[in-house]
């Protein structure tokens, strides 16, 4: 055992470190420290924001103020001092919006280019890059650009800052924000509508297929700074939209915090696929630093025959409690959840979905793969409801856990709570570790421990990436291999 | 305190000084009853139960073979939540059942229950299993209109001795019974539990399991029935203390009209308990869309050579095994009592289940509306 322990140390001394933990040195401004109404204002000022929208964000400030955070999660939370972070950070060259590319601060474009995250249209256009990917990226508390607005506005697909969407579509945001997750539902939604600073809004008209992915990269720079964004999404009928999202945040050893919330709102015969790479930072090996990722997001499948499918691929942060979810409304209606999460060293995720079925003959899919390793806890946990009117209710979940190392936790959590004759769940569920005889076979034929590990591993998650868009499937593979690293001994 | 859970009930018993042991009362007085903000409780409300006026009585036993159970001295301080203080409260003797070393006892009867309206029996019980021993016990936990059962039983089971007990929870109209077990597994030993609960306003059945030394088993299973508007909640909470311990927990149960029933199944594995198989199945049938049924499966596992699966489905009746029959002549009446007996017994075929449950099965299964009996006197 002993001997054991002592390579998994040597090996993850040798590991690559997490490659974004870089800081980009720009200079921003900040709100002060700490969280009053006073900062709420700030915030509300700075984005320009109309009265009802300061109301909105004071109500839930208000409300928030007598909510306790959650305990129910198998997490190990320490306490939060919400004085001790600053809820507005922005660089000071975005402080006027830039009008195209060429006006984002060279600094920004250099640091999404070391992210991977290509801010050149013309390239793509011009066919050097195959496949465009509108972006819309956000940095702390702003977003610094959006990329191919023309061409989607072309097609009448509307995707901009949230901030920005208040200004020219208030109409639309007033009617949908809260609506999904109002502030009231939990404590960190509460606390996310109080002081949001960015994120995406997008809103595909009735008919239309977006023309090109959409994507959102979230970037947390600035120190003790906690982002705090919001999505929306509105889908109108047999209108199709996917989205990804993907986020990254520099090695520190303070711990961060990103609540966000993502609403999704799909009518009839729409359709939103929405993925997620989300690789904050996730602590060192020690478990220092790393980010604490509280998020809410929640689908509406409002309209006949819509769909929604979530798809995550959850390597990154300290702690992770997440749940999207999806409530059925519409006849036929359907929801599906593909998710891969993946802890080492001391990550804690508890993480799962909700699938509440109420319209008729609604249907729902949870593939969920947790993968645990080093001296990591990770939890499912999923609801899967039908309530009496939701006749012909069908869910089938499958959620295994893979064990790699004997100090690691993998737990599950279902609930299945079925409210009428016609309803149909199944629910299957193992926890076992990677099989000698298949690490054999592999290292039998050459590969070294790790390779043969990434290998195995993958085929395990293959169901969920096979979801992803193809470029984000490539990146995830490695992110799974690398997220492994210095978890064999 | 007006605000805990339970307070006017605990008030009341108290007042009839039936509270024999201060400390845990106490404890309860202040703490209250679980409500269904407490997870464990998140579906079953004893609201309806503690609004009762309950006179307090003691436990009868009715056996077959006498001189097998003697009185067991009720315990004073209890680890255990809300049920087991107030059982401590009242210092409710309960039955005390040793198997000595090496002994193979034929299947022993036993008939609890309180024979009185608005009784609260509370009762702590005791059963050993000495090394090498084997034992069948069948109990039947009987009650009557608006009674509440409450009961805690600790069993041990020494190295190699194995203890199978099937436990009937009879239907008893109004009734409440609340029954916990806490089995302590040898090296090498083996629990088997069937649980059949039928009927009753409120049944709660939580058997706990800890398999503290290797090769020990725990068998935690259950049929549920419920009709009307009652209720079932049943927990299991095996934790695989121990390396090259198994487990296996088989649960059916039938839902119709209004009646709710929910299982609560646990699985842990704890740091260096290597090679663990832990298995759980739950099918639920519900026949009404009234009834409603709950399933929360938890695993939590903190060893890594460990295969633990659960599995839990929930349907209606199958149509196509249903068309199958009457297509050979059965009734629909028939063909529907067939298939939730079979539905039922299924996972325990091998198991021989005492004459009087298997009668006790088949009855209530012909009552239920939309079938009929006569599926026994055809010849299949």
């Amino acid at each position: 055992m002993a001997a054991e322990a002592e390579t998994i140390e040597k090996v993850s001394a040798l590991a690559e470190k997490y490659k974004y933990g870089f800081v980009t040195d720009i200079e921003t401004e900040s709100a002060p420290k700490g969280l009053s109404e006073d900062i709420v204002r700030f915030i509300s000022a700075k984005k320009n924001e109309p009265e009802w929208l300061l109301e909105w964000r004071l109500k839930a400030y208000r409300y928030w103020l007598d909510m306790e955070a959650p305990d129910w999660a198998k997490l190990n939370i320490p306490p939060i001092d919400y004085q001790d972070s600053y809820y507005y950070s922005a660089p000071k060259s975005a402080e006027s919006r830039p009008e195209t590319i060429d006006d984002v601060d060279p600094a920004l474009i250099e640091t999404y280019n070391k992210l991977g995250i290509p801010l050149h249209e013309q390239e793509m256009l011009a066919g050097v890059q195959k496949r465009s990917v509108a972006v819309d990226v956000v940095f702390d508390s702003v977003s610094v650009a959006t990329t191919f607005r023309d061409k989607l506005a072309e097609a009448g697909v509307i995707f901009m800052p949230i901030s920005e969407a208040v200004e020219k579509h208030p109409a639309l945001v007033q009617k949908y924000m809260g609506s999904v997750v109002p502030h009231t539902d939990n404590y960190f939604a509460a606390l996310n509508s109080a002081v949001f600073t960015d994120g995406s809004f997008v809103y595909v008209p009735e008919g239309v297929t977006c023309p090109m992915e959409l994507s959102t990269y979230f970037r947390i720079n600035a120190e003790n700074t906690g982002q705090f964004e919001r999505t929306l999404i509105v889908v109108e009928d047999r209108a199709y939209v996917s989205y990804l999202e993907g986020c990254t945040a520099p090695q520190r050893d303070e711990n961060q915090l990103h609540a966000a919330v993502v609403e999704l709102v799909a009518m009839e015969d729409a359709e939103i696929k929405y993925s997620t790479v989300q690789n904050w930072y996730p602590g060192d090996e020690d478990g220092k630093g790393g980010i604490y990722n509280f998020v809410t997001k929640r689908a509406k499948c409002q309209g006949a025959r819509s769909k929604v499918s979530w798809t995550q691929v959850e390597t990154g942060s300290a702690i992770t409690w997440k749940y999207p979810s999806c409530v059925l409304l519409g006849e036929e209606s359907q929801g599906e959840f593909y998710s891969v999460a993946i802890t080492n060293n001391l990550q804690q995720a508890d993480t799962g979905t909700k699938m509440i079925h109420v319209g008729k003959n609604s249907r729902s899919r949870i593939i969920a793969k947790g993968i645990s390793a080093g001296r990591s806890d990770q939890t499912y946990r999923g609801l899967v409801k039908s309530t009496r009117t939701a006749k012909g209710a069908r869910n089938f979940t499958q959620c295994d856990s893979l064990l790699i190392g004997d100090r690691c936790g993998a737990h599950t959590v279902p609930y299945i709570e079925a409210g009428n004759a016609s309803t149909m769940f199944e629910h299957e569920a193992t926890t076992s570790k990677v099989s000698d005889e298949q690490l054999f076979y592999c290292r039998q034929r050459g590969m070294d421990e790790e390779e043969a590990l990434a290998l195995i591993v993958n085929g395990f998650v293959k169901d969920v990436l096979q979801e992803l868009p193809m470029e984000f499937a490539v990146e995830a593979q490695k992110l799974v291999a690398i997220s492994l690293e210095g978890s064999v001994g | 305190m007006t605000d805990v859970f339970g307070a006017e009930f605990l008030d009341r018993l108290h007042s009839t000084g039936a509270v024999k042991n201060p400390a845990p009362f106490e404890t309860l007085r202040t703490n209250g009853f679980p409500n269904r903000r407490v997870e464990a409780w998140r579906y079953t409300d004893l609201a309806g139960q503690l609004a009762q006026t309950l006179t307090p009585a003691g436990l009868r036993i009715n056996q077959e073979q006498s001189g097998l159970f003697g009185p067991n001295p009720a315990v004073e301080s209890v680890e255990g939540d809300a049920l087991s203080l107030l059982n401590a409260a009242v210092g409710g003797e309960g039955f005390l059942f040793e198997v000595p070393e090496g002994a193979r006892l034929k299947p022993v009867f036993a008939r609890f229950g309180p024979m009185d309206s608005n009784a609260l029996v509370n009762a702590t019980n005791r059963i050993t299993v000495g090394a090498g021993a084997e034992a069948v016990l069948v109990e039947r936990w009987g009650q009557t209109d608006e009674s509440w059962m409450n009961s805690d039983t600790t069993i041990d089971i020494a190295e190699g001795g194995h203890l199978r007990r099937i436990i009937l929870v009879e239907d008893g109209g109004a009734g409440t019974q609340t029954h916990r077990t806490f089995t302590t597994l040898g090296e090498n030993s083996r629990y088997d539990a069937l649980v059949v609960t039928l009927g009753g306003a409120l049944h709660r059945i939580e058997q706990h399991a800890d398999l503290t030394r290797p090769g020990c088993h725990a068998g935690l299973s259950a049929i549920v029935l419920k009709r009307a508007q009652e209720h079932s909640d049943f927990v299991t909470n095996v934790r695989h203390l121990a390396e090259d311990t198994t487990s296996d927990q088989q649960v059916r149960t039938v839902v119709d009209d209004q009646a709710t029933a929910i299982f609560q199944g646990g699985i842990k594995v704890a740091k260096d308990s290597q090679r663990i198989e832990g298995d759980q199945l739950s099918r639920a049938l519900m026949l009404s869309d009234r009834a409603q049924a709950f399933t929360k499966p938890e695993l939590e596992i903190f060893a890594d050579d460990v295969k633990c699966s659960h599995g839990a489905t929930v349907g209606d009746l199958d149509e196509d095994a249903l068309f199958y029959m009457r297509a050979r002549g059965v009734d629909e009446a028939a063909a529907r009592a067939l298939l939730i007996l079979a539905f039922a017994r299924e996972p325990f075929e091998a198991i021989e289940l005492p004459e009087a449950i298997e009668t006790m099965l088949d009855s209530k299964v012909q009552e239920w509306p939309g079938v009929s009996g006569r599926f026994e006197e055809m010849d299949l």
